[in-house]
């Protein structure tokens, strides 16, 4: 127990700092391109409201074939196309890259899963008073599903965190690489447990907020 | 009569896949603005595939269907959009939109149509105060009773002022009691605003109570279609036989005839009473005029569009040569239907 807050705790704020901003970033452009492929997929999925076999059967196909390959193994494999996107395959961008890819694709089966647990018939009913396909998913679909859709995206928040962790691999820095370079690496057990108490603090706090915003949305 | 609002001629619906079904098949028929009119059948008869042709909610395979001027059956889904505000629907289950009031919920169809706020809120308090809701305003659908909601679902389908209200099983999640509170608000929708009303159901006591005409659907065809007295009084096919029957109970099966015949002497005769040519007094009075005792043993009497239907079964007593004439004369105005005690289970006893 030697962790000397007055050296590290600078590295050890920033690191924490690092780890939000790649989680926002992360869930924020990957749980907004997400929903769009959520709501795409079902909008064109058999039955659905505007039912388009080919682009259903490409996206889950895409979706499907991305979603089982290891994060880690997912990062190296990005590389080039992170070199291209971002303009460097190391640091912090070129970590979030891969990481707001692979949160599409897992929000983007989330969201689906939401919208199709919703009662059709509230859908058929917009649709018998005129509603356009993009007014019911504006007005009806994504208010009606909108706990399930909460809670998705707190589940979600969880699995970005858990991701955000790998960022130390391409020298993207964080809590991840914190805990290791700091702590494992220095025999320094105290400052890895620090570090899992602010997740376990961090997690916890967003889970709760999330259950409580999907309770006031469904009290009805 | 009125003019035609709805006319389906030679109409199909398919519905294609591995288990190809043939929901409607050949529909010819016309609706007339104003008219409450029936589809009856059971389930997968086709009856919720033919009302959803009308809004265009499934499209027409093949054939022509006109809906207020419109031929629905060759529009666009976007051409149909602009004509959905003209007809209503509600259903089953509600449907109404947990997430919102019940004043959004009745000012939805409202905003689609781009009423500003002002005009949205004095006409979903109108509608509300029409259908006895208006201190639910600000309740979420989950806090009323099914009927209710059912009342809601009224509202909102009303709130653009269509012309057609399609009713899709509305009665069917309620109980007796809150169907009477349901059918009477459409009766009201009906005669005070002169909605045309196309209601499905599986419910031939909801038939009998708000239609005027109503067709039978077995199988995707339009089996029998008439007046309701007609179709109850003289039901042709055994679809329609069924459901008659199952709602009106005055005529005793073959075990309650035999129990009846141990304890009553006498012949069983079976007597309808319908209302149409020939008036009841002349019935119930015939075995009087042949000096013939006659007691009512078994049946029952409803009213069907506000006229009575139903039948009586007697145990006449008296001379076989004048409960003979007697039953001549019923043949003459009506029918009858006499039970041969020979042939009903243990009719052992009074002979």
């Amino acid at each position: 127990m030697k962790f000397d807050f007055a050296a590290n705790g600078g590295i050890f704020l920033e690191a924490i700092g690092t780890t939000l901003y790649i989680v926002a970033v992360a869930l924020g452009v990957g749980g907004l391109v997400g929903l769009g492929l959520g709501v795409l997929l079902f909008v064109t999925r058999p039955g659905g409201l505007r039912p388009n076999a080919i682009l259903f059967n490409l996206l889950n196909l895409l979706i499907n074939f991305f979603r089982p390959i290891p994060f880690i193994i997912f990062i190296a494999a990005m590389g080039p196309l992170t070199l291209a996107v971002v303009g460097s395959s190391i640091g912090t961008n070129a970590f979030i890259f891969p990481a707001a890819l692979m949160v599409s694709f897992a929000s983007a089966r989330l969201v689906e899963q939401s919208l199709v647990s919703l009662d059709p018939g509230v859908v058929e009913a917009a649709r018998s008073m005129g509603a356009s396909t993009w007014t019911i998913i504006r007005t009806v679909a994504i208010p009606e599903a909108l706990a399930p859709l909460i809670l998705a995206y707190t589940f979600l928040f969880v699995a970005v965190v858990d991701m955000s962790a790998l960022a130390g691999i391409v020298a993207g820095g964080g809590l991840g690489a914190f805990a290791l370079s700091y702590g494992y690496q220095r025999f320094d057990w105290a400052v890895t447990w620090l570090t899992v108490a602010v997740i376990v603090v961090l997690v916890q706090s967003v889970q709760y907020l999330g259950n409580w915003l999907a309770r006031k949305a469904l009290r009805r | 009569m009125a003019e035609p609002i709805i006319a389906f001629d030679g109409v199909h619906k398919v519905f294609e896949g591995s288990n190809r079904v043939h929901a409607v098949d050949d529909v010819s028929l016309t609706i007339d603005a104003g008219e409450i009119f029936g589809v009856i059948g059971f389930s997968g008869a086709g009856k919720s595939t033919l009302v959803r042709l009308v809004n265009g909610l499934e499209p027409v395979t093949s054939g022509r269907l006109v809906v207020d001027g419109h031929e629905v059956s060759a529009m666009s889904e976007k051409q149909l959009r602009a004509v959905r505000p003209d007809i209503g629907m509600i259903f089953q289950q509600f449907n109404l939109f947990g997430s919102k009031t019940i004043a959004e919920n009745v000012a939805y169809p409202l905003r689609l149509a781009k009423w500003d706020a002002g005009r949205r809120a004095a006409r979903v308090a109108e509608l509300l105060a029409f259908v006895g809701l208006t201190d639910k305003a600000d309740a979420h659908p989950s806090q009323l009773s099914g009927g209710q909601k059912q009342r809601v679902g009224i509202a909102r389908a009303l709130a653009t002022s269509p012309k057609i209200l399609l009713a899709d099983e509305c009665t069917s999640a309620l109980d007796p009691q809150t169907t009477r509170e349901v059918l009477d608000v459409l009766r009201r929708v009906n005669a005070e605003l002169g909605v045309t009303i196309v209601l499905i159901t599986h419910e031939m006591d909801v038939v009998r109570y708000l239609c005027d005409r109503v067709l039978i659907m077995e199988n995707g065809r339009a089996v029998e279609l008439g007046d309701v007295y007609q179709v109850f009084a003289r039901p042709r096919a055994q679809v329609t036989q069924r459901f008659v029957a199952a709602t009106m109970r005055d005529k005793p099966s073959a075990d309650a005839l035999g129990r009846l015949a141990a304890t009553h002497p006498g012949r069983l005769v079976t007597v309808p009473i319908v209302d149409d040519a020939h008036t009841d007094a002349e019935r119930s009075s015939v075995f009087a005029r042949h000096g013939l005792e006659a007691r009512v043993i078994y049946g029952g009497i409803i009213e069907i569009s506000e006229r009575p239907y139903g039948s009586l079964t007697y145990a006449v007593t008296g001379a076989d040569t004048a409960v003979d004439a007697a039953l001549a004369d019923l043949a003459g105005s009506g029918g009858y239907t006499e039970h041969d005690r020979a042939t009903l289970p243990n009719s052992e006893g009074h002979r």
